[in-house]
């Protein structure tokens, strides 16, 4: 058996060290510094007591806090209050954020971005947001829950959660037009708001559904009325921009159609403007004409000067096109003239390019190099836009004129001298009367 | 008692001693059918044999026998294994009497039935195992039925200690956790403590929603005390939309059981088989089981009740009309034919198409039946 004594027994040989005996090395010390090694500092000690009996008492919700997730924890605050339609509501988006990615494959770029479980703001504003529309819908006050439900919309949106902000303009579209004898104008709101959503999303057809349905229930209130025929307007332009041929036309016309029921002149106008453009493409100039010459008014009237130069530029066309000369170079004259005292101006340089353009097809080749020179030059010293155009249409100028030689040295044969005109370019070979 | 033998302690050899089944004290009576069951008082004998000793006491005696000596390590590990099996089994059938006991309301018989699945299950699992859960639950109920609140406080505790002291990778199945939850929220609406019951109502919820999906008949039961506890802090209002919740949950529930039934006798009218063995070759889900079917009756009375209550400051109508339909329903899966009729008179003014084409399914199958009958009938008249 091995001795088990309180202290070790000490062989005789042995020499304290500092002069001290074995019992004080063997009892005294080693007790003395266990003590040291435990001991905290003495104010700690004095406060130990104090700071123990202030600390506050967890509760037993709180320790389950600790143990347990967000998506826990606040599922069990939303149900303890009696919110369970909300919990359910939760947990449907959760699984429905989870199938939607298992549903994309791995690959998805989408996934990069964290599960709603993972983002603490989202769930707690979703949780509370939730919470009021149901209180809200107990109490029955249906304009409250559509407003909390419009809040969440946009706060997702923010955050570019579209997926979230489209199924939250679903669901108050769907809380106004269940409620909608209460207050028509929040279903009006609610569908121009899903409109938007889809139109975000880009399902154009959708969106102009709501937009319609907007647009029919707020023929009681004239800022929504107007505001519909705006959002419609635009629609049915993104759509001809989109569709070809015959469908744009038409959704051109309905977007005249509806600009005309707003009250905006401006858009109103800019509207007719691209309808008569619409026109021109498909060939009927007739109506063309007329509703580029109600832009060509309005822009009169509201002093528009580039307006003004597009739609004279384009009336100009559509005379040309109906082989009226004379107009066409009356409305391009007076477009000269409006812009003549901004010479170096980009307007004048579209004026002139406009000039040369028309006189290049009715063959007046000395007129058109005229001012198709000053566009030329004009925009070469702006480095306009335009500079490859009408720096084009300027060598067509030349070119055209200068066809009728050629022809004739061709039909001579005269080979050396077109080769000699090559050589140099220079017009007066070709022009040069022949013996 | 019929069956009844007195022992003397000090007969026994010197190691022996025989414990009461129900209380645990020195024993001097024995069940002379099996021989291996012992009680200290003539009481506690009649209750164990109400309780559970009638229908297990065979079972008993060739699991408690002491087993003869086998020669080889290989029959020895074998027979352990098939006790260990029966024994499995009788646990199960034990927690299902047990269950049913608490249902019909007869607390007293369900005390020694779970405390025989509690000993059992201990034996074979171990006396820490999870398993031995759901025996504390049916212990616990059954206190609370005897307003013995602290011994169901007891149960509940000690339940919840064997989950918290599962190591940390290993979650208890959330259904049990849910089970556990609901009965201390029972227990926490007996002591009065609102705060404390609907915190726990909501971890059940929280658990059978994640376990069994939102819209689950179990997680019903969840919201249905929910609400009794909202009434009892005076707050109507989520009262009403929990109980319209709970109507929702269960309706949908018992329409799909019905459409299952019905469709299926309608195959085997058609077969020209006989309908009432029908029932009992369906397949588990469409099975209506006991405990799923008292536990409707007794929602459903309570929430009819409520409705009726409310009637005249809110009616609504469709909600009553719900719960008479899932009622007929009810008396129709439990083959309760008189009370379908009765049950289907009081439905007035309904606008849901649904319970509607289940009226005409349900009033066509027992057509078929009375057809069917009456074959039968005339076929038994002709032999």
């Amino acid at each position: 058996m091995t001795e088990t004594t309180a202290y070790r027994t000490k062989k005789s040989n042995e020499t304290s060290s500092k002069g001290q005996t074995a019992f004080y090395r063997n009892v005294i010390l080693p007790s003395k510094t266990y003590k040291e090694k435990h001991k905290l500092p003495l104010n700690q000690i004095k406060n130990a007591a104090t700071a123990y009996e202030q600390q506050s008492i967890l509760q037993k919700e709180d320790t389950e806090k600790f143990r347990s997730s967000l998506k826990r924890q606040l599922s069990i605050d939303m149900l303890r209050h009696g919110y369970h339609n909300s919990f359910r509501e939760l947990c449907a988006i959760l699984t429905w954020q989870k199938e939607d990615r298992e549903r994309l494959g791995a690959e998805h770029p989408l996934h990069e971005r964290p599960l709603l479980d993972g983002e603490p703001d989202k769930l707690r504003f979703l949780c509370s947001h939730l919470n009021k529309a149901e209180e809200a819908e107990r109490r029955c006050q249906y304009s409250n829950m559509y407003h909390n439900y419009l809040e969440l919309a946009s706060y997702f949106l923010k955050s570019d959660d579209r997926w979230l902000s489209d199924s939250f303009y679903e669901k108050s579209l769907s809380v106004a037009q269940t409620y909608r004898q209460l207050d028509p104008q929040l279903a009006a709101e609610a569908h121009l708001n899903v409109g938007l959503a889809y139109e975000r999303r880009g399902d154009l057809m959708k969106a102009l559904h709501s937009f319609i349905k907007y647009r029919q229930l707020s023929e009681d209130y004239e800022q929504l009325k107007a505001d519909a025929s705006l959002q419609l307007t635009r629609l049915y332009m993104k759509l001809a921009e989109r569709r070809t041929d015959n469908e744009s036309l038409q959704y051109v016309v309905k977007a005249y159609e509806a600009s005309t029921q707003s009250d905006d002149k401006k858009v109103e106008n800019e509207t007719s403007y691209k309808l008569g453009q619409a026109y021109v493409e498909h060939g009927n100039i007739d109506l063309a004409l007329k509703y580029l010459h109600k832009y060509y008014d309005y822009c009169q009237q509201v002093n528009d000067d580039e307006g003004f130069g597009q739609a004279s530029e384009a009336l100009a066309i559509c005379y040309q096109k109906k082989a009226n000369v004379e107009k066409s170079t009356e409305y391009l004259t007076q477009y000269l003239q409006k812009v003549s005292d901004k010479e170096g101006d980009t307007q004048y340089a579209r004026a002139c390019s406009a000039l040369g353009f028309i006189h290049n097809t009715l063959s007046q080749y000395d007129s058109a190099i005229q001012s198709l020179s000053k566009a030329y030059s004009i925009s070469l010293a702006n480095s306009h836009v335009d500079l490859e155009r009408n720096r084009v249409l300027f060598g067509i100028a030349h070119g055209f004129k200068l066809r009728p030689f050629f022809d004739d040295h061709i039909d001579r044969m005269n080979t050396k001298e077109l080769l000699q005109w090559k050589c140099t370019r220079h017009e007066s070979f070709l022009t040069k009367p022949k013996p | 008692m019929a069956t009844t033998e007195l022992v003397y302690p000090l007969a026994f050899p010197k190691s022996v001693v025989h414990k009461c089944e129900i209380c645990g004290k020195t024993a001097s009576r024995m069940c002379s059918k099996c021989r291996v069951t012992y009680y200290c008082s003539e009481e506690h004998q009649t209750a164990d044999n109400i309780g559970i000793h009638d229908k297990i006491c065979s079972t008993l005696a060739s699991l408690r026998l002491k087993q003869p000596f086998l020669p080889s390590e290989e029959e020895r590990r074998e027979r352990d294994r098939e006790i260990r099996d029966r024994k499995i089994h009788l646990v199960e059938v034990t927690r299902m009497i047990g269950e049913r006991h608490v249902f019909q309301d007869r607390f007293e018989a369900a005390v020694p039935a779970a405390l025989a699945s509690l000993k059992l299950a201990i034996e074979v699992y171990g006396p820490r195992s999870v398993e031995l859960i759901p025996s504390y639950l049916i212990l616990s109920e059954a206190s609370l039925g005897l307003k013995q609140l602290n011994q169901c406080w007891e149960y509940l505790s000690q339940a919840q200690y064997t989950i918290l002291q599962q190591q940390q990778h290993e979650q208890a199945p959330l259904a049990i956790t849910s089970q556990l939850s609901r009965n201390m929220a029972q227990l926490s609406i007996a002591r009065k403590e609102y705060d404390e019951a609907a915190r726990h109502l909501a971890n059940d919820i929280y658990d059978a929603s994640l376990f069994y999906g939102t819209e689950h008949h179990k997680v019903a039961g969840g919201y249905f005390l929910l609400g009794k506890v909202f009434k009892l802090m005076n707050r109507p209002e989520v009262t009403e939309s929990l109980y319209t919740q709970v109507t929702q949950m269960w309706y949908n529930f018992l329409r799909r059981l019905l459409q299952t039934r019905v469709v299926f006798s309608d195959m085997d009218a058609i077969l020209g088989k006989k309908d009432d063995d029908n029932g009992d070759e369906l397949t588990n889900s469409s099975k209506l089981d006991l405990s799923t079917e008292a536990e409707a009756f007794n929602t459903l009375q309570i929430l009819l009740n409520y409705r009726l209550e409310t009637q005249q400051t809110n009616p609504m109508t469709q909600e009553l009309n719900k719960i008479h339909h899932c009622l007929t329903i009810l008396y129709f899966l439990a083959r309760d034919y008189i009370q379908v009729h009765d049950s289907m008179n009081k439905i007035k003014d309904c606008t849901i198409q649904d319970i509607e084409d289940d009226q005409q399914r349900i009033l066509k199958f027992l057509e078929q039946l009375g057809q069917m009958k009456a074959l039968m009938k005339r076929q038994q008249q002709q032999n």
